[in-house]
């Protein structure tokens, strides 16, 4: 069949067939017209992806705060859940009785704070008014526009800024000169032992023979491994003059992934070590960082099995359940100590400040600071005067209760707090229903005290959630022996150079500078 | 140069083209296939079209920088990153290993299934039961069941005297192991149920012929059984793969991709690159790179489905 003699046959087909067609040319046609929708989709959205990604963010000026506070008003408070949220749960009702305010709690998983709060806060959609975040993103969300300054809402409700401890108002709260969150939480490492133990005649005169030093608190890093030693025993033994039904622990470990980087650092500061330089180089890979690396290795013979992988509450629960004899861990643990339904312990932890390392003859020792928790006001809020009344009640008026609290996860921020240990005692009694000596909470307050005189904060810089977890990360491969000690923390000064890189280099460093000022007043770093 | 006859049809055809595209039998057609294809528009090819762009892009939300077209530098640095390496390998071995154990316990189960026996449809209906269960929730349960110290895997294995191995916490072959065995716990009913499908829809009239042929049981299986099951195979394993590679609950939850990066799975890398360290451009391009790999691999597989019909044809 010809050309023509095929125009033939196709015209004879369109005027036989009128409007019907023809199944391939239909297809084309359909074709081209979803190709065409589809194109013009692609193209509408580039542009408006390009035009939203080259918009830079406008500063909005803040607005006069109208200082009334406005019965009936919503509040909706983002917190992570379980012990966190807890105290709202405990308070919501009383401040809707006093203020009027109604609280909307929205509590997510804690590893997902840092990650629901900044899809919020890039999306903008304004959800929250007031927000529960740890303190080390700070500095990141005040930069990004995230939050709203307090210091023109201090006459709504008095926070009582003097009597909270000076380095968690200095470092949790305060950016650039300026107010922009109040404490909810001030966490802080210390040393737990069990007393009974330490006390036992037997195991004090064997520890000398073995030893030959007597057994007490150690206040090194050797000496605490040498007691994590001597109480490490086998099912069948004796201890305190008991015979063990299970394996005992001479001490527990943070050493899971997103939990080892804590650990380490207790012994990395001890030694001297710090996050950057004053040229913002890394100084993670110096003598400090192997040292402390090597420590933590040779405390994981005196630990459980399998504590590469446990965290927060694998060494919590086994603790009180009463198979470890020493750990660190945040203080909200001696409280635990007394919740009868998870402890067998009440009354036998000791607490103490965190060993140290002998540096040119000097007992040197740092006590981190790690978590925290601020309660901060969006700058989205249309109700700050509201948020910050909710604000400064939580952290000022209902604060204490819900510190002393064994079913909280909050711990003692404010010198009301620390000065007050009757009330700890009568509030533990009234909980466990037994007598709790006020000496007991005393030498609890008191080490807390010490603890912090040389505490140890967290990285607070733009990024510093990919910062420390590239350390954790390296940390536990070097602790799995997937890498060597120097090789690992060579890697993590690498890639905290690139992340600087990215952040921007000049920036990240002024940021850094001026923490390291603000630490340097506080004599937490020479 | 075409004749005027010629041009004469063409505007007849692009006349009955735009009488086909107003005509009202087809205006309703269009009509029924507008909201998915408006669905697919924005749920798929939308969320697709903003990943390959920002694939091209330097985009941190850590810092209040705007993002910005930075060519293909992620890609660049995703062929030098060692754990990106490492990630892919983890995902390509429990991808095989997962669809080899997967595939042989499932077609042992699915054999055992064939037979009528009593308890059959309460056993069909149990099968179903780890397909039906959340895998976080599994994830949650396998953690408990594999804890080195209170685990009572452990315990079993103490008393039988086989050791107690640190199954998520010791290095990549026991991490990788319990995430596999976990998966396997999940996925292989699946895998049984539809093998066994494919196992019913073979003619009873073949199996005859080969009895009267005199084929011994083995040789019924290897030469009978196993070639008409070939699609369901193929079936299974296209499946399978683009599941497990974008495996994520277990891991998530039963190692983290610890120790270390012993365990990272590409979707958990990702994860952590994107919603972590919130390196929006340089997880999109890991996203772009892995969708090119699955339709690679997708379409050798459906290539090898359209040659298995077509030498079952011959």
């Amino acid at each position: 069949m010809n050309n023509h003699e095929r125009g033939d046959v196709q015209s004879n087909w369109i005027q036989r067939f009128g409007h019907t067609f023809h199944f391939e040319e239909e297809t084309m046609s359909l074709r081209k017209m979803l190709f065409g929708i589809v194109c013009i989709f692609l193209v509408f959205s580039f542009v408006t992806v390009c035009l939203a990604g080259t918009k830079e963010k406008e500063e909005k000026p803040t607005e006069t705060a109208e200082m009334a506070v406005k019965p009936g008003t919503k509040i909706n408070v983002f917190v992570d859940g379980g012990i966190n949220v807890f105290p709202f749960e405990l308070f919501k009702d009383r401040i809707k009785e006093e203020s009027g305010i109604e609280l909307i709690l929205n509590p997510v998983a804690q590893a997902d704070v840092y990650t629901k709060l900044k899809n919020e806060f890039v999306s903008g959609t304004g959800a929250f008014d007031l927000v529960v975040f740890f303190p080390m993103l700070l500095p990141e969300f005040v930069n990004m526009g995230n939050l709203r300054p307090m210091d023109d809402l201090l006459g709504v409700r008095d926070p009582k800024l003097n009597d909270i401890i000076t380095p968690y108002r200095k470092l949790y709260c305060e950016y650039e000169g300026k107010l922009y969150a109040l404490p909810y939480d001030g966490d802080l490492h210390v040393y737990y032992y069990r007393k009974d133990l330490f006390a036992h005649p037997e195991e004090k005169t064997n520890f000398k023979n073995k030893y030959g030093y007597d057994l007490a608190v150690p206040d090194t890093w050797k000496k605490a491994r040498d007691v994590a030693e001597f109480f490490t025993r086998k099912k069948g033994k004796k201890l305190a003059g008991e015979v063990l039904k299970n394996d005992f622990y001479g001490n527990g470990m943070l050493l899971g992934r997103g939990w080892c980087k804590f650990e380490w650092m207790d012994h990395f500061t001890a030694y001297g070590g710090i996050y950057f330089d004053e040229n913002f180089k890394p100084m993670i890979n110096t003598q400090a960082g192997l040292k402390a690396l090597a420590d933590l290795k040779e405390m994981t013979k005196f630990a459980p099995p399998g504590i590469l992988s446990w965290g927060y509450m694998e060494n919590r629960g086994s603790f009180l359940s009463g198979n470890l004899a020493t750990f660190i861990l945040w203080t909200d643990l001696f409280k635990f100590s007394y919740n009868k339904d998870e402890s067998v312990v009440a009354g036998k932890v000791g607490i103490a400040h965190i060993p140290g390392a002998m540096v040119d003859g000097k007992l040197q020792y740092k006590a981190t600071m790690p978590f925290g928790r601020v309660l901060a006001i969006t700058s989205t809020t249309k109700h700050p005067a509201e948020a910050f009344w909710v604000a400064s009640y939580m952290s000022q008026q209902a604060s204490i209760d819900f510190c002393f609290d064994p079913r909280t996860g909050e711990d003692p921020f404010r010198y009301s707090h620390v000065n007050a240990p009757d009330k700890l005692a009568k509030y533990l009694g009234d909980f466990s229903q037994g007598e709790v000596p006020v000496s007991d909470c005393k030498n609890y307050l008191d080490a807390i005290k010490a603890n912090l005189e040389k505490g140890y904060p967290d990285l607070s810089i733009p990024g510093s959630n990919e910062y420390m977890d590239i350390l954790d990360l390296y940390i536990h491969k070097a602790l799995s022996g997937e890498m060597r000690d120097k090789e690992a923390l060579d890697k993590v000064a690498e890639e905290w150079n690139k992340i600087s890189d990215s952040l921007g280099f000049e920036s990240q460093k002024a940021i850094w500078l001026s923490q390291l000022g603000a630490w340097k007043e506080l004599g937490y770093v020479d | 140069m075409k004749s005027k006859k010629r041009q004469r049809e063409d505007v007849a055809l692009t006349a009955v083209n735009r009488n086909i595209f107003w005509d009202k039998k087809n205006q309703l057609a269009y009509g029924m296939i507008a909201p998915a294809f408006l669905i697919l528009l924005f749920l798929a090819i939308g969320p697709m079209f903003f990943m390959f762009v920002n694939a091209f892009r330097t985009w941190k939300l850590a810092v209040p920088a705007p993002p910005r077209f930075s060519g293909f530098k992620n890609f660049l640095n995703l062929f030098q990153d060692l754990r990106f390496g490492n990630a892919f390998t983890n995902t390509v071995i429990l991808m095989a290993s997962g669809i080899i154990m997967q595939s042989l316990l499932g077609l042992g189960i699915a054999l055992l299934l064939k037979k009528p026996f009593r308890l059959r449809p309460v056993v069909m209906a149990l099968l179903l039961i780890p397909v039906l269960i959340a895998p976080v929730v599994t994830g949650l349960n396998w953690k408990l069941i594999l804890n080195d110290i209170f685990g009572p895997l452990n315990y079993v294995l103490g008393s039988l005297g086989l050791g107690q191995p640190l199954w998520i916490s010791s290095n990549r072959f026991w991490g990788l192991l319990s995430i596999l065995i976990v998966d396997t716990w999940q996925w292989t009913p699946f895998v049984a149920l539809v093998l066994l499908a494919g196992l019913e829809g073979i003619p009873n009239q073949v199996y005859e012929a080969a009895d009267v042929d005199g084929a011994k049981p083995l040789m019924v299986f290897i030469r009978v059984t196993l070639p008409l099951l070939r699609p369901m195979f193929v079936l299974i394993v296209l499946l399978r793969t683009i599941f497990i590679f974008k495996i994520f609950d277990p891991v998530m939850i039963l190692t983290q991709g610890g120790p270390g990066t012993a365990t990272e799975t590409l979707s958990l890398l990702t994860y952590n690159t994107g919603l972590k360290y919130l390196d929006i451009g340089y997880a999109m391009a890991m996203g772009v790179l892995q969708i090119i790999f699955m339709i690679i691999l997708a379409n050798i597989f459906l290539k090898f489905t359209t040659s298995s019909k077509i030498s079952a044809q011959e």
